[in-house]
């Protein structure tokens, strides 16, 4: 299959392109999805060439949350922008009392198959408003499945997995990756990634290091010492436990990272889970620290785990027994 | 015909004017310099909309503002040198550097702040008004939004409060005609001040480019906000794109011409109707001009933003 290297945001506009092409049923909607290519570019020239299945859509978060449910259930597999998931906010009500629940209301007979795109996270001063990471929030509603693919191959394949599952699927984007040059190999079709399964990154023999999102790119590029076994859950609701499980047991020593707090967070789900599942070596996490999200680039960076707090805590559980 | 009106408040308008156009100028040439971090949005093309209003207003007036808060803040009166510092990340910005283009606030001047969630503010707008209302006050308190703003929920529940509780808020919605991309013509049903009738609220549909008609406008929406809401449409347009990362596809570049500049508009009328020589308001010009670059220049030295990782409840929570 020929390869080459795309940005994540490529990525993402070539599996949009595709799947519109090739499951019929697919549409898309959202703000300045049409000329403008969406908030950050994913869905350019989209509309030019399916001008009946790219609506543009007013400034109405939970009514375009209602339309994509509503679509759903009549057998349309909608895929909408939400231009950054702090405005999903806006939309909760529809996704989570709404979306989220009509599956189990109708007893079954009903089926709510729709995506959401949305891009997370910091690292682009954007400010209080316009840089959360919100994954965990959803992760916690049953009846939602929550990913956050952490690169460009992840990106394109989960998407089609996402838009043929017959649940809503929110795809929270890490927004500080949209443009960075990538060195995976992306094919040139289309392919799945599969949800609810954790991949290895990268495989290593001292340290097991599971990150989500944007820690992915920022571990795999750290230069430490100890051997990192890097594994990415990539999907955090339903979480791949046991994925996860068996490469924590090949070291014996697990750092959870994520962008998002680490108070009442995923990381702490990650950790309790994986002790119920029986791993029995040590733990460590390390995610954004209980604040806003400042503009200033000075604060932003601090926010979230920084190398010198990773290395300090990868040198920590290297010295614990 | 405007001989209601003494020089001194017309040449005033002007200065304001011109320093909302220089600032985000200004804010430009650093942002083309490669000099800003984050996102800004520029006013340029409505100044006459928060102008002829904020100039109106008294500091216990309140003001709510969007994204795009520059202008609102500079004619309510936040310090520029300030402004410039918090769009450029620095502890002496008015909000300690931290927070950014989009959320300028100077409470102690009746800026309540700009904000980044569209349709975030109209509720806030109530409960500013509650509680003028509670302690008999004779205030107003102005909300600006955008055209694209009325389109959300918070929009219509707000306009249906403020009318069956009387509160005193002024709906200020400037309709630039876009929405990023989105044209205002194709994605609101009817129009935005006939929103209003449907929760029996006055409305008046302005030339948001004649200072003129918006003074009047307004003082005449701030006497019936004593005792009711009300809404103003100010038809405007935005002159540059919507944000710093617009490639304005949607739209054709000479667009603009068909909107007239507000700027240039109250020149001609303080030239021909007032005999203003073109050198005074060059000067006036050249004043503004010189003041904000020499802010920005200022702003730009000062230390950035700090945060004190030691005490993340001290910084997040009120005593
Ligand atoms: C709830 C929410 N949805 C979407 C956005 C992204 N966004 C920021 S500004 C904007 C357009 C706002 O248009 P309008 O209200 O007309 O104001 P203007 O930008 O023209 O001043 C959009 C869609 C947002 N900030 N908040």
């Amino acid at each position: 299959m020929p390869t080459r290297k795309l940005t994540y945001l490529q990525a993402v506009n070539e599996s949009l392109h595709q799947i519109l092409e090739e499951v019929p049923e697919s549409y898309l909607l959202g703000e300045d999805v049409g000329a403008y290519g969406g908030g950050f570019g994913a869905t350019a020239g989209l509309i030019e060439k399916y001008p009946g299945r790219v609506l543009e859509t007013p400034i109405s978060e939970a009514a375009i949350t209602g339309i994509a449910t509503g679509s759903a259930i009549m057998g349309k597999r909608p895929i909408l922008e939400i231009q950054f998931s702090d405005f999903l906010t806006v939309a909760i009500d529809q996704l989570v009392n709404e979306a989220a629940k009509i599956y189990y209301l109708s007893n079954g007979q009903e089926k709510v198959p729709m995506v959401i795109r949305t891009a997370s996270g910091s690292g682009t001063g954007a400010g209080p408003q316009h840089s959360q990471s919100l994954e965990n929030w959803l992760a916690h509603v049953p009846g939602l499945i929550v990913a956050m693919p952490s690169n460009p191959y992840d990106a394109k394949g989960i998407l089609l997995a996402a838009v043929k599952n017959n649940n809503p699927v929110i795809l929270f984007e890490p927004k500080s990756l949209y443009k960075k040059p990538s060195d995976i190999d992306i094919p040139e079709e289309l392919y799945e990634v599969e949800l609810g399964k954790a991949k290895l990154v990268r495989e290593g023999s001292d340290l097991t290091v599971i990150a989500l999102g944007r820690m992915v790119d920022i571990i795999k590029n750290m230069d430490v010492n100890p051997s990192l076994n890097i594994v990415d859950p990539v999907t955090i609701s339903p979480l791949d436990i046991q994925g996860l499980l068996k490469e924590a047991n090949k070291t014996n020593k697990v750092l959870i990272l994520t962008e998002s707090i680490a108070r009442s967070g995923i990381s702490a789900e990650i950790f309790t889970q994986l002790y119920e599942a029986g791993f029995k070596g040590t733990m460590k996490r390390l995610g954004g620290k209980f604040s806003p999200i400042s503009a200033a680039k000075s604060i932003e960076e601090n926010l979230i785990p920084t190398q010198e707090e990773i290395k300090q805590a990868i040198e920590e559980l290297m010295h614990e027994n | 015909m405007n001989n209601k009106y003494e020089l001194s408040s017309l040449l005033k308008w002007y200065s304001t004017m011109l320093e909302i156009r220089h600032f985000e100028n200004i804010l430009d040439d650093y942002n083309r310099a490669g000099n800003l971090y984050g996102t800004t949005h520029l006013y340029n093309g409505q100044e006459a909309v928060a102008t002829g209003i904020c100039l109106q207003l008294e500091d216990e007036d309140l003001i709510l503002s969007t994204h795009r808060n520059h202008g609102h803040a500079l004619a309510k009166g936040t310090d520029s040198y300030q402004m410039f510092a918090e769009i450029f990340g620095k502890k002496t910005g008015t909000n300690g550097g931290k927070v950014g283009s989009m959320h300028i606030s100077d409470p102690s001047i009746g800026n309540m702040g700009g904000n980044g969630i569209v349709g975030g503010n109209f509720p806030i707008a109530l409960g500013l008004a509650t509680a003028f209302k509670m302690d008999h006050k004779n205030q107003v308190v102005i909300c600006f939004s955008g055209d694209g703003a009325t389109n959300e929920g918070t929009f219509h529940e707000s306009l249906n409060l403020a009318s069956i509780w009387k509160l005193p808020i002024i709906f200020v919605i400037e309709n630039n005609q876009y929405a990023m991309s989105s044209d205002a013509s194709k994605m609101i049903a009817g129009n935005i001040a006939g929103r209003a009738d449907a929760y029996k609220m006055k409305s008046f549909r302005v030339d948001g480019q004649d200072i003129f008609e918006v003074d009047r406008v307004f003082e005449e929406a701030r006497g019936i906000a004593r005792k009711e809401p009300v809404l103003i449409e100010a038809m405007t347009y935005r002159f540059r794109g919507h944000s710093r990362s617009d490639a304005e596809k949607y739209r054709s570049k000479d667009e603009f011409l068909k909107y007239e500049d507000p700027i240039l508009k109250l020149r001609n009328i303080l030239i021909t109707d007032y005999n203003v020589s073109p050198d005074q308001l060059a000067l006036l010009d050249e004043k503004a001009y010189k003041k904000m670059e020499m802010d920005a220049k200022r702003a730009w030295v000062d230390e950035p933003a700090e945060f004190d990782l030691n005490n993340l409840e001290g910084e997040i929570y009120a005593d």
